[in-house]
């Protein structure tokens, strides 16, 4: 019974890149891009996974899609550990999960018409037989992503940033996907196209039924389309929790920057948290947590050993062993039991959007 | 035009009818159009766009970094008052005057800090020649001043970083070079361009104090370009909201959350997606339909009509409406604000 189980199931995934060293010599230093991450999705579920630049986010989105080649874990979807597909089980992997980029200049061949763009996933997956299907397919994919059927014989420099956007999450969704990894995809767009891409996304998931995991650096973008969130940090989760969770009983200091830093339009000036310093280096990581030298909370026990990711409330798991700050920090106990257990793969969304 | 009521000071710079256009074949493309406003010490003003609303444009021009051609048209004014108390036209200045502007009365900082360095120098001798450029000294003493400015700017390691090159430093750090340059003589005005666009949350909320903090020491004014709303309620006193080459509402950073008068700038702030103060799971965001016109297609009349939610046929495609001042210190472009709005009587 494949419905029990999460659509994703990532385990203790690590992907570490080798510095210098040459044909005969070896490596000088390892860069531990992503180091031991683990989580899950469910089917129909948008996780957002949020953090700075070299947070080894991206790597996790190319990872899970093999990409690029996992240096270690497991990844499992629907049950079956992708990281030991061949190459042809993998072409047919990718009729589940597509992926969208960041930069929609860069990632559509400007020598294509929309047309040849969105089928090209059709005809590497074999999947249309006549032009004539394929065309009634193209037109049908338009049509989801709103855009009007005269842009199949356009080219991608006659599109505005946010229809090529549009272009690209048709192309993604032509194989019919379950799963779709969005690294970063309004980050390069105008302020007034962001919310016309956000607004389409979230109403593919519901319409479509599709689980994402949303990578961005924009906490505030992510928020508004995920159910869980998880916040990574030199290629380790911090946090992951239900989205209100990580909101209202934040349990690491990491995130709990991250959403000072965020500008919000209109807020009080007040008192911010400003962390000092610089994301530290790669491959020479802090020992313990990763994130003390830059934590406000940090003692000395924080140095000691890497901490893991443990239970703090249902779904809620924090790498923070300073469990006396968060306690007095708690605010007056949100009804954090609201949501379904955990337990039952069958369950909706744990936040529902309110309509 | 957009004096400012509640700040007594004389304006350091006042920009006049600025307008910028370029010759593309027959073509004329008028990236910015008539675009005034003032500013005085002290005061931070935001210059708020999407790409291709000429904010950018506006800040080069203020600098005196774009020059006329056969195919470049600037006219209008941007009259500043210089250390020496001389008041001049930054448009009109002969070359060598204009050197003398630069870097000594208006500094400028751009966005992408990499390029904007050279890779091939240290730090320390960047820094110094921006000191020696403008102030008769000896390298001892303009590698003395660069460290002072890195201190200053709370740099780690400030001994180290005067001997480390470009791409031995974060993001974050470039900028604050970038920044120690433009502060290196004391400029009364600062334009920064997207400063913390390239940069990281944390770090750019790091960048954004600091420059609060400099500000806060010496008085210098700053003229803030970002497409970033969020940060303007971090910074900025007034804000010039600009769309395809005009200002279309110049008013208080307060008032601009709380009672927009542009339905374009009311709109942009519904589009946003933001972490609610209440926290509360949001709703459908409410996007902008369209897109932002290209500067040689404008529309007719009011350049936001095509996506207006408040369109009115024959009104606000046939003229071009003017900017007016729909409250004390508020000014806005659009045909009718008096019907919509906070401002519906």
């Amino acid at each position: 019974m494949t419905d029990t189980l999460p659509l994703l199931d990532v385990q203790s995934l690590r992907k570490w890149y080798q510095v210098g060293g040459g044909l005969l010599s070896k490596p000088r230093a390892q860069v531990r891009a992503v180091d031991d991450v683990t989580f899950t999705l469910r089917s129909r579920e948008v996780l957002g996974i949020a953090g700075e630049s070299g947070s080894g986010k991206t790597t996790i989105g190319r990872a899970v899609l093999r990409l690029i080649e996992p240096t270690a874990g497991e990844i499992r979807f629907r049950g079956e550990d992708i990281s030991r597909y061949s190459q042809r089980d993998l072409k047919l992997f990718r009729r589940h999960a597509q992926m969208v980029f960041q930069d929609p200049f860069a990632s559509l061949d400007p020598k294509m018409t929309v047309e040849e763009i969105v089928s090209e996933p059709l005809q590497v997956q074999g999947l249309i037989g006549s032009r004539r299907a394929r065309r009634d397919r193209v037109a049908e994919l338009l049509q989801i992503v709103a855009l009007r059927i005269e842009y199949l014989q356009r080219f991608p420099h006659e599109l505005s940033g946010g229809e090529r956007q549009r272009v690209s999450i048709a192309r993604a969704l032509s194989v019919g996907p379950e799963l779709l990894v969005a690294d970063e995809p309004v980050s390069s767009l105008d302020v007034s196209i962001q919310a016309q891409i956000i607004n389409l996304l979230e109403d593919l998931r519901d319409r479509l039924g599709l689980a994402m995991l949303f990578i961005s650096h924009d906490i505030a973008v992510m928020h508004h389309l995920s159910d869980r969130i998880a916040v990574v940090y030199l290629g380790r989760i911090m946090e992951i929790a239900p989205k209100r969770n990580l909101l209202t009983q934040t349990r690491h200091p990491y995130t709990e920057a991250l959403l000072s830093a965020v500008p919000e339009p209109g807020r009080k000036r007040q008192q911010r948290i400003v962390l000092s310093g610089d994301v530290p280096n790669s491959i020479h990581p802090p020992s313990g947590c990763v994130f003390r030298t830059r934590c406000r909370y940090a003692i000395p026990e924080c140095g000691a050993e890497r901490p893991k990711l443990r239970a703090v409330a249902p779904e809620h798991y924090t790498a923070c062993i300073r469990d006396d700050v968060w306690a007095s920090l708690q605010r007056p106990s949100e009804d954090v039991s609201a949501s379904p257990s955990p337990s039952d793969g069958r369950s909706p969304p744990v936040i529902r959007r309110i309509k | 035009m957009t004096g400012s009521t509640e700040r007594r000071s004389e304006p350091i710079l006042a920009v006049e009818e600025l307008e910028v256009g370029f010759s593309v074949g027959d073509r004329t493309i008028r990236a910015v159009n008539g675009v005034s406003f003032s500013i005085a010490p002290s005061e931070a003003l935001a210059i708020v766009g999407e790409s291709g609303s000429g904010k950018s444009t506006t800040g080069l021009a203020v600098m005196g970094l774009i020059q006329r051609t056969k195919q470049v048209h600037i006219s209008g004014q941007v009259r500043l008052k210089s250390k020496t108390g001389r008041v001049c036209d930054v448009l009109e200045l002969p070359a060598r005057a204009l050197r003398q502007v630069r870097g000594n009365d208006i500094a400028m900082i751009f966005q992408e800090p990499m390029s904007s360095l050279n890779p091939v120098y240290s730090i320390g001798s960047q820094i110094a020649e921006a000191v020696a450029l403008h102030r008769r000294m000896s390298r001892a003493d303009s590698l003395a001043r660069a460290l002072e400015l890195l201190e200053q700017l709370s740099v780690p390691n400030p001994d180290k970083c005067l001997v480390s090159y470009p791409h031995q430093l974060s993001g974050g750090m470039r900028q604050r070079v970038m920044i120690a340059m433009a502060l290196s003589c004391e400029p009364r005005l600062l334009i920064a361009d997207e400063p913390t666009t390239a940069l990281d949350v944390t770090v750019q909320a790091q960048i954004i104090e600091l420059l609060k903090q400099v500000q806060a020491q010496t008085g210098m004014a700053i003229i803030f370009i970002t497409h970033n709303l969020g940060i303007v309620s971090e910074i900025a006193h007034r804000t010039l909201v600009m769309y395809a080459g005009e200002v279309v509402e110049s008013v208080s950073a307060a008032e601009l959350f709380e009672r927009p008068g542009m339905p374009y700038t009311a709109a942009l702030l519904q589009s946003l997606p933001r972490i609610a103060a209440d926290r509360a799971p949001a709703t459908k965001l409410a996007a902008i339909p369209g897109s932002v016109p290209s500067a040689g297609a404008l529309p007719t009349g009011c350049r936001f009509h095509p996506r207006c939610a408040h369109f009115l046929a024959k009104t606000c495609d046939a003229a071009r409406p003017m900017l007016e001042a729909c409250a004390p210190g508020h000014w806005v472009r659009c045909h009718r604000w008096r019907d919509i709005g906070d401002f519906a009587a």
